[in-house]
């Protein structure tokens, strides 16, 4: 994790960001079993006029996250390993970003990569 | 402390010895604790997790502890206190409810087996692990 963007957004959301918990569910009810991740740094928006001119709701946030912060806590854990080479330490559409008080829906998930490293992670999240 | 999921796998059909991808980078730990939960499930026979660790970066794996279960739901528990020199013994793969007193290396991961097909949601199985 050495790469430049990943040591500035690093450096970004620890002096201003806040923590966010991110649930993974795993099971069918009755029988879901949360996974959650500890504390992990982030920044918390609101989306921009071309974000809700896109289609975002007012009600939606945009949560920015750094790879390190879920590499360091190996959220969420062991898991088969995937048979279409998805990355489980991504989050997903309908896990859960947990920040403020609130459970809130991931909606959308836009990993950003450069130079072959993933460097950010922006969620749109619902709830 | 630092928690790790090892495995939160829902399971319906047979499940052959597979396992989940592996927690790694561990600092040496001074005691690490286990638990499996398993929610319950009708129709099949049984569900198991088998603990394991590596030496040698993940190349081969040794059990450390395995848990099994029937239908019912349960909690089962184990852990591995200090680390302490222990005589020499020769390694086996462990039966039911089995731990092996082995050091803990930098690498953790459950294997996940269950016998007969659960129905409906069937059961999920959760592993975790706690390092001290």
């Amino acid at each position: 994790m050495s790469n430049r963007f990943i040591t500035a957004l690093d450096y970004a959301l620890a002096k201003a960001g806040q923590t966010v918990v991110l649930r993974r569910l795993y099971g069918q009810a009755p029988n879901v079993v949360n996974v959650d991740s500890p504390a992990i740094p982030a920044a918390v928006r609101s989306p921009s006029n071309e974000e809700l001119a896109a289609g975002y709701a007012q009600t939606d946030s945009v949560v920015i996250l750094s790879p390190t912060g879920i590499a360091d806590a190996q959220w969420p854990g062991g898991e088969l390993p995937s048979a279409t080479g998805a990355d489980p330490s991504l989050p997903r559409r309908n896990d859960k970003a947990i920040f403020d008080g609130r459970i809130r829906n991931v909606e959308l998930v836009k990993p950003f990569v450069v130079d072959n490293d993933l460097v950010r992670i922006e969620l749109r999240v619902l709830g | 402390m630092t928690e790790y999921t090892l495995a939160a796998r829902q399971i319906t059909a047979v499940v052959t010895s597979e396992a989940q991808t592996a927690i790694t980078d561990l600092e040496i730990a001074s005691a690490v604790g286990f638990e499996a939960v398993w929610t319950g499930g009708s129709g099949g026979t049984s569900a198991h997790a088998i603990v394991q660790t590596s030496y040698d970066g993940g190349t081969t794996w040794r059990d450390l502890v395995r848990f099994d279960f029937t239908t019912s739901a349960a909690v089962k528990t184990a852990k591995r206190s200090a680390v302490s020199i222990a005589a020499v013994a020769a390694y086996a793969a462990l039966s039911a409810e089995g731990a092996n007193d082995i050091p803990i290396g930098s690498r953790l991961r459950a294997v996940i087996l269950s016998v007969g097909v659960f129905t409906g949601a069937g059961g999920t199985l959760t592993v975790r692990a706690m390092v001290h």
